[in-house]
């Protein structure tokens, strides 16, 4: 809730004391120094994110590599779907192709030949497919971070459907598994992402006309639409990661308005079941992320009450949110309004939420 | 699109003789995103499969890329107009009705003719057209959009004033999220193909910002799954109603097994209710919860009100009933007991309120109306709207 900050008990007027320098998180120096090699080499990742066949991700791929060759980039293109249509023929006949190998089995992108051919740009279609028994890798995402690694710039399509963490989720809209996913981790990685979004009648119409059977999903309409939201909030959540490493890599004041994030304070004598459910009726806005705070004196006994509200917190779930990602942690200090003022630098967390049973618990602060 | 059933979220009545046409929304998260190239191609896609499209509306002045795209389109010529001197070219909404197509192009919904036309805002304009049975599909800017004016606020600093109300988008049958990287958004500005040289830089230093750019690009994704979902509830609605004992189930459903939540909206003089009331309506809307606005005051008229505070509290009411929330004036003399009174008569689950600068006294007596309406009640969630931009202090900077 970027503009409102839900209180349930007030501060008052103490002034807010200025908390200890926060050390830099090692694992986000790591992606840091990660993206910087990454850059060095000037390949870069380009995902163009669809919800079901027929969205037209390839063709808006294949039209973009088309613009780049015309702007006189050195375009390939090394692996292309099956199945095309007229418009995509008519594209693919202006670009350089590099034929697959492989036989029965299927069809895999020859990393050798493209690596010899070493263009700026090459174009991988799609991204989740089992490589043919005999290839260098098993995946074809490793084939290209193969082509990232030797400096070459890659476009790919995935489909919602081969995200290995939407699996359960696309199971249970679909009723379909599928064989072959990729780890969303690799999405998060990539320089760009781009989600090519239809209305769902334009994707069944074209399921119906464009495509030959095998591509035909048999989806309805509405199972479209629950595909496509989780596409559309799938992006977002890359976008958001996007910010934030934008954010830290030009040292920049944090933008806040775009994600909601709830700060949930808790003491001893929290009680975290009430307050779970409190911010999950706030936390439905844009699939919001919680920091939950456990805030200690450091100068008090309070282990075991501490533990319970924890393991309370933990235990029960909360029925609403869509994606309730809740991080707890246990800042000790004299000052509950010190440990306020943490999370907002270090997580750009605007809004403050304050709990406790009884008032005094969070007023004693300061 | 001749295909798909009819998902607008509040049914229009069809008392008329005509059925009201479709609207179809592109929405893009700043200039260059390409929501008027799409809608052309898919335009384009239309009249291909033997579909009545004609481009109604057509910014002159566009890129060559999409000039290009309105080829074999047929045009309906604009109107111009002479005004001060200088000739402006708006939709010429009488012709299109006259020449009657299936489908109307109708490029930037958030327009504002220019001074004489008979509808001061496009928007108007389609509408108009729509209720006369034509399909419109048209294109918009994020930051044109009433329900995250306040966000773009807080992201960009940037206050803006032309907004389409969300009643507009929220009967479309369909928004589009045209999306793009920032980073291919940069290169088309700095190629020139989005501003004239001359604006490049300012363009890159202002609104264009990366870190702007990032936030708004993922105010716009998340806007779009929300409107997707919001037309996801009415479908099943609908189809609930058509097939009784047979809805589609969906993987989570918690939303609905939760009780009703009802919001209400302290409305005040202070100049704030109008973020307060935006805020507290997006809030039902996301929710599904019911939501009330209530004014209190003195005496149930507000007879006695300055006539400065009066004109404001009742542009508040107007605006709370514009977006469709139920506004009541209510008498008492504690203002905060008669809130929480009334709040609770209602079954209110949560409380909106802003922080109203107290009155001198009360300020002594340390008596702010937020603080007292937190510690009264005790069962409701009460939640203070931030007035401000959000900014960091300078020692937590990184």
């Amino acid at each position: 809730m970027s503009l409102a900050s839900t209180v349930y008990t007030f501060l008052g007027l103490q002034k807010m004391r200025t908390p200890e320098p926060i050390r830099p998180n090692p694992e986000r120096l790591l992606k840091q120094v990660q993206a910087e090699e990454s850059k060095q080499c000037g390949a870069k990742l380009k995902i163009f994110l669809g919800y079901a066949p027929g969205v037209g991700k390839s063709y808006r791929m294949l039209d973009e590599a088309r613009r780049r060759f015309e702007r006189g980039e050195d375009v390939v293109v090394g692996a292309v779907q099956g199945e095309q249509s007229t418009e995509i023929r008519t594209l693919l006949e202006k670009l350089e192709q590099i034929p697959s190998i492989g036989g029965a089995e299927g069809q895999g992108a020859d990393i050798d030949a493209i690596l010899r051919r070493a263009p700026q740009v090459c174009v991988i279609d799609p991204l989740a497919v089992l490589n043919p028994p005999a290839s260098r890798f098993a995946h074809r995402w490793q084939d290209v971070q193969e082509l990232l690694k030797n400096g070459i710039s890659v476009l790919s399509s995935v489909n919602l459907l081969f995200v290995e963490e939407y699996r359960e989720k696309v199971r249970m809209i679909t009723g379909k598994d599928t064989a072959e996913t990729i780890p969303k981790s690799f999405l998060l990685a990539a320089d760009e992402i781009v989600i090519v979004d239809v209305p769902t009648d334009l994707c069944l119409w074209r399921q119906g006309n464009e495509l030959t059977p095998t591509g035909i999903s048999n989806l309805r309409e509405r199972q479209l639409s629950d595909l496509r939201e989780l596409a559309l909030l799938l992006t977002a959540e890359v976008v958001d990661a996007q910010l934030e490493s934008y954010v830290h890599e030009h040292g920049i004041e944090p933008v806040f308005g775009a994600h909601e994030r709830f700060l949930i304070c808790m003491t001893a004598h929290s009680d975290a079941l009430t307050m779970k459910g409190a911010s999950a009726t706030g936390i439905v806005f844009k699939e919001s992320s919680t920091l939950c705070m456990f805030a200690s004196r450091a100068n008090r006994r309070e282990k075991e009450p501490r533990s319970k509200v924890i393991s309370t917190w933990q235990r029960k779930p909360v029925p609403s949110p869509k994606s309730w990602r809740a991080t707890i942690q246990s800042p000790q200090s004299s000052s509950l309004l010190a440990i306020n003022a943490l999370p907002r630098s270090s997580l750009g967390i605007a809004p403050i939420r304050l709990g406790g049973r009884r008032s005094s618990e969070i007023r004693c602060g300061a | 699109m001749t295909c798909g059933s009819s998902r607008a979220i509040s049914d229009m009545p069809t008392t008329g003789a005509t059925q009201r046409g479709k609207l179809k929304v592109y929405l893009g998260y700043a200039a260059g995103v390409g929501k008027t190239f799409q809608m052309l191609a898919d335009g384009q896609a239309a009249a291909r499969r033997g579909v009545d499209v004609v481009l109604a509306y057509f910014e002159p002045h566009a890129r060559p890329d999409t000039i290009a795209q309105t080829q074999g389109l047929e045009v309906i010529p604009h109107r111009k107009v002479e005004y001060r001197g200088a000739s402006f070219q708006e939709l010429d909404t009488e012709a299109v009705l006259r020449r009657r197509p299936s489908i109307a192009l109708v490029d930037e919904l958030a327009h504002t003719n220019i001074a004489g036309s008979a509808r001061t805002k496009r928007w108007q304009d389609v509408e108009f057209l729509l209720d006369a049975g034509i399909e419109v599909w048209t294109t918009i800017n994020l930051q044109h959009m009433e329900s995250v004016n306040d966000e773009i606020w807080q992201i960009t600093g940037i206050q803006v004033r032309e907004t389409v109300p969300d009643g507009v988008i929220r009967r479309a049958e369909e928004v589009v999220a045209i999306d793009v990287t920032p980073e291919a958004l940069l290169n088309r500005i700095k190629r020139g193909s989005i501003y004239k040289p001359e604006m490049v830089e300012g363009a890159l230093a202002g609104f264009f910002k990366g870190s702007n750019l990032r936030a708004l690009r993922e105010l716009a994704l998340r806007q779009a799954a929300h409107e997707v979902d919001l037309r996801q509830t009415a479908y099943d609605k609908a189809s609930a109603f058509s097939l009784p004992g047979a809805p589609e189930s969906r993987p989570d459903e918690g939303m609905d097994s939760q009780p009703k939540e009802r919001i209400l909206i302290h409305i005040t003089a202070d100049p704030s209710t109008a973020v307060l009331i935006r805020r507290g309506h997006r809030a039902a809307d996301y929710l599904h919860a019911d939501c009330i606005a209530l004014f209190v005051h003195e005496t149930a008229d507000f007879a006695n009100l300055p006539i400065e505070e009066r004109k404001r509290v009742e542009e508040h009411l107007r605006f709370a009933r514009s977006l469709q929330v139920e506004a009541r004036v209510v008498g008492g003399k504690n203002i905060v007991k008669t809130v929480v009174d009334y709040a609770r008569r209602n079954q209110v689950t949560q409380i909106f309120v802003t922080r109203v600068r107290p009155r001198f006294l009360d300020r002594l007596r340390g008596n702010y109306d937020a603080e007292n309406i937190v510690r009264l009640a005790h069962e409701m969630q009460v939640t203070v709207v931030a007035t401000q931009r959000i900014k960091l202090p300078a020692e937590l900077r990184t």
